[in-house]
């Protein structure tokens, strides 16, 4: 059986709530308050923890870092539903964008709301510029379907969107994540 | 040359891209953004606002790709030859990247932020005592599982070199240099066979003499410690650095 440990509700536990829900698996969820102190005994055995984890019914037990989840799971669904695909190079399609929208706006929208600086890093438009130019008239980021990198995308963006209209600068982002929002899985966000 | 690779010598991310590539077989041109000329400089800003490093320029196939294990991943999967750095078998192939990111998240992060904070170097935020604690648990707590992973195993995928290595092998060196593996004999046993691999040794002669830059041991007044002085012994040994060179101070 599959479980979700997490604490605050977080851009990663969106994400990793989106693929539990794009590739229709089943998985119980338990908050871990860590303002009373009180660790659940499993994570505190744990040599690596932190939250969210992904407790799994094989080896190694335990996934924590988002990326490993979306493989992991991506493993065990029809191929229709992979979030990450098998085949070498859409696969690195897919982790190299998602790495790209972490660090280049994920990152900055984070410093931002966190009050880490005053305004988004003046690179953040370049980025989401790059990201403009890339999508252009495509229905998802790569290769034509619904991806990883969609989950990290849609979710950066709505976050963005809380500070700034995407439009009219961003007409094909803007147009992208209405689509993504058309998704029973972001509806439920 | 088709490849231009835009790196930061002393950054582990830029030495996992320079591995592997190095690797694969791949040739390419290293430009280290500090030095080039301001002209050659700006000229990459304008296409790279951000200037997070590093990142490789594909000429051929116009592509600019950012990270460093994204970038060892593009030389395995487009330039070298099948099944090099990560195996074709899906599920091994997953559990290579599974471990290259605890190495990057559980070794190379912390290592990252500690020696921003003793060399004082911009980063992407102040380097704050919280960040310093947090790098500090990830660290103890990620050396133990890589030190059991290694008992009785040649690499971290077990017989072959892999993706996961060129994380491994230069996360583990800066942990060397700053003498974080004394109680871990398999750790300090993978290094030593990493050093044999001309790889490595390509990768280390491309950022040698930046070591040198920084390097000042014991630390005097404002610690500015790079490289330990067994390791500084061991790098002019391998003629990573000229045995004649000398250290410089910070900022000659």
């Amino acid at each position: 059986m599959l479980k979700l440990w997490y604490g605050n509700l977080n851009a990663s536990v969106r994400i990793v709530r989106l693929m539990f829900w794009e590739m229709e698996v089943d998985v119980a969820e338990e908050r871990v308050d860590l303002q009373d102190g009180k660790i659940p005994a499993i994570l505190e055995r744990l040599n690596i923890w932190r939250l969210p984890t992904l407790q799994i019914p094989e080896a190694p037990g335990f996934l924590y870092l988002p990326p490993d989840m979306a493989e992991y799971l991506s493993k065990q669904a029809p191929p229709e539903r992979r979030l990450v695909p098998w085949e070498a190079e859409s696969g690195f399609q897919v982790r190299r964008w998602c790495q790209y929208v972490a660090r280049l706006v994920g990152s900055p929208l984070n410093d931002w709301h966190r009050g880490q600086s005053t305004g988004p890093a003046s690179w953040l438009e370049s980025s989401l510029s790059t990201l403009e130019a890339k999508l252009g008239d495509e229905v998802y980021l790569v290769d034509e379907r619904f991806s990883l990198a969609d989950c990290v995308l849609g979710v950066c963006l709505m976050h963005y969107q809380q500070r700034v209209e995407l439009t009219p600068r961003y007409p094909a982002l803007s147009a992208y994540l209405q689509r993504l929002m058309q998704r029973p899985s972001f509806g439920r966000l | 040359m088709s490849l231009e690779l835009w790196f930061e010598p002393l950054g582990i991310s830029s030495q996992v891209a320079a591995l592997g590539l190095l690797e694969c077989g791949a040739d390419f041109c290293a430009h280290d953004l500090q030095r080039v000329p301001e002209s050659e400089r700006q000229a990459f800003i304008k296409i790279w606002p951000s200037a997070q490093l590093p990142v490789l320029i594909d000429k051929t196939w116009d592509e600019l790709l950012f990270g460093g294990v994204v970038i060892a991943e593009y030389a395995t999967v487009y330039r070298g030859s099948p099944s090099q750095l990560l195996s074709a078998e899906a599920c091994e192939a997953f559990e290579t990247r599974r471990w290259g990111r605890l190495i990057g998240n559980g070794v190379a992060w912390p290592m990252f932020h500690f020696s921003h904070k003793k060399l004082g170097l911009p980063g992407e935020a102040q380097v704050g005592d919280l960040e310093i604690q947090r790098a500090r648990r990830l660290l103890v707590e990620t050396l133990p599982v890589l030190e059991e992973r290694l008992n009785g195993a040649l690499w971290i995928m077990g017989r072959d070199f892999s993706l996961a290595d060129c994380v491994g092998g230069p996360s583990l060196l800066a942990c060397e240099a700053q003498q974080e593996l004394d109680d871990y004999p398999n750790l300090r046993a993978y290094l030593d066979r990493c050093w044999q691999r001309p790889a490595f040794l390509q990768m280390l002669r491309l950022v040698g003499d930046q070591f040198l830059r920084y390097s000042e041991y014991p630390a005097e007044g404002n610690a500015r410690l790079v490289l330990s002085p067994p390791v500084l012994q061991r790098m002019r040994e391998a003629r990573v650095i000229s045995p004649r060179e000398k250290l410089r101070r910070p900022g000659e």
